[in-house]
């Protein structure tokens, strides 16, 4: 596969990854655009990887961790309260939704990449493991420090919601 | 408390936000321009990505325009052969009004949109090309007086009258911009070029006349919809897996509190996404749809099988038994007129 085959195929696969794991469609852009630059010039070594693909979001994963500390996180794009929807229970649950991405794009970069790679990219702690080059026990206090300040901040949210 | 499934569904709704493919290629083309001069010739014969609604398209294209009765079979199907035509069901046809007579050799119709977000513009249409050599891409854009900012634009002479010139603050692309009738105006945008440079996108321009010929057919047409909500946008276009036609409606209210529902039907690669897999604790939900089995990959997105081979996608913040009865409710006829994708 050429790399111009490649993304053709990927691209917007690799744009959605992106914007996953970063939270912010703008950052997802100018990380994936300076990660397919590098790819470029070195296509012939990453093509002849078992999973060219796999490399790639590897790239953009760590060209996502190492940017954070130059960058500071935009505000979620999502808009913030689709609220107008055909039903009580859709309206609800659009809602909720929003406030639990807000809750992910303000986690940690490093917790929010595990989550992104878990719960989006259906990966297992081996392979996030291999993936963020740490170990897969340090994935697994990444993802439960995680998902316990989700849960923490959801209890808060629908505590606070019960008050008003 | 929150779950795994909710979790899954937030971060595929946050993957639909994803920036498009087609601005982030412009941008790597003009960093990336010398070495493609460089490679010009070695890249005759491979794949070119350039849009989102190009790149391995142009494999198939390619390959459909070198097919031969003992070669590989056209991605696109043969509208007399498809194998399950509705006879009761006969595509719409909309005429499309304006075409180009002249564009730069190589350039190919890769996809045409009717209608527009906004529900008072019933001109807007949009046909698109691509040159796989050259990666320039065009468009011809039509539509109402809010579909243009005319506000600082220059000047330029088009048509034996006045138009005018959007740049795209440094990008590789241009748009020329004339009225043609007092509520409709035309554009014809030129990717790929230096910036600011407006021979290739004016001489276009000159070239554009009325249309009476060109049609999109489209296969799908929504039944029933949700109480206020209004078809907005309807195409076909050529996606990496052969063709798609694609419609979407939504409920007309501000962006922030829109609500919507998209329906596509194509190929099952170019429909699905590639997030949240089965197999993990939320396994996707089946559905009897349309007298067969369907599924919710995830809470708002329910893939279709259809009996030929080809599938529909419906998509949308609406609950899941709307969405089955949106899917219920399409009317599906039989492979378009299609001889236009991939040619001039």
């Amino acid at each position: 596969m050429t790399f111009d085959e490649f993304l053709g195929a990927r691209l917007p696969a690799l744009l959605r990854y992106a914007t996953v794991v970063t939270c912010d469609p703008h950052l997802a852009e100018d990380v994936v655009q300076d990660v397919l630059l590098r790819a470029q010039q070195r296509w012939a070594r990453i093509s002849g990887a078992d999973q060219p693909e796999a490399y790639v979001k590897r790239m953009i994963v760590n060209q996502f961790l190492s940017w954070r500390r130059r960058r500071a996180a935009k505000t979620l794009p999502v808009p913030a309260a689709e609220t107008a929807a055909a039903d009580v229970d859709t309206a609800a649950r659009i809602v909720e939704r929003h406030a639990l991405l807000s809750q992910i794009a303000a986690l940690p970069p490093r917790q929010r990449a595990v989550i992104a790679l878990r719960y989006y990219e259906d990966m297992s702690d081996v392979e996030i493991a291999a993936l963020l080059g740490c170990s897969e026990a340090t994935v697994r206090s990444h993802c439960s420090r995680a998902l316990a300040t989700l849960r923490t901040s959801n209890r808060l949210t629908e505590a606070s919601n019960d008050h008003r | 408390m929150i779950t795994d499934d909710e979790i899954r569904d937030a971060l595929e709704h946050l993957a639909q936000h994803a920036p498009g493919p087609d601005r982030v290629l412009r941008q790597f083309a003009v960093r990336e321009r010398a070495r493609r001069q460089r490679r010009a010739l070695t890249l005759v014969g491979s794949a070119v990505a350039a849009s989102v609604a190009v790149g391995a398209p142009l494999v198939l294209l390619r390959e459909r325009h070198n097919a031969t009765p003992g070669g590989s079979p056209s991605p696109y199907p043969d509208p007399s052969a498809d194998p399950s035509p509705s006879p009761s069901i006969v595509n719409e046809r909309v005429p499309m009004r304006y075409r180009p007579t002249w564009l730069p050799d190589g350039m190919v119709e890769i996809s045409r949109t009717v209608g527009s977000p906004d529900p008072d513009d019933t001109s807007a249409q949009t046909r698109a090309w691509h040159n796989a050599g050259s990666r320039q891409n065009v468009s011809l854009q039509l539509g109402g007086p809010g579909s243009v900012d005319l506000t600082g634009l220059r000047r330029v002479a088009v048509q034996g009258g006045s138009g005018w010139v959007q740049d795209m603050a440094g990008r590789p692309s241009v748009a020329v911009i004339w009225q043609a009738a007092p509520d409709l105006f035309l554009q014809v945008f030129v990717d790929g070029i230096p910036p600011r440079s407006t021979a290739l996108p004016v001489q276009i321009a000159n070239s554009v006349t009325a249309d009476g010929a060109s049609v999109l057919e489209l296969p799908v047409a929504f039944g029933w919809l949700p109480d206020g909500y209004r078809i907005t946008e309807r195409s076909v276009e050529a996606p990496p897996h052969g063709w798609q036609a694609r419609i979407a409606a939504d409920d007309g209210k501000p962006i922030p509190q829109r609500s919507g529902v998209s329906v596509a039907l194509g190929a099952k690669d170019d429909l699905l996404p590639t997030g949240p897999k089965p197999g993990m604790t939320a396994p996707p939900t089946d559905v009897t749809v349309r007298g067969v089995t369907g599924t919710f990959i995830i809470p708002n997105i329910l893939a279709v099988p259809l009996p030929d081979g080809r599938w529909l996608r419906v998509a949308g913040e609406l609950g899941q038994a709307d969405l089955v009865r949106v899917a219920d409710t399409l009317r599906i006829g039989p492979v378009p007129d299609l001889s236009w994708l991939g040619t001039r």
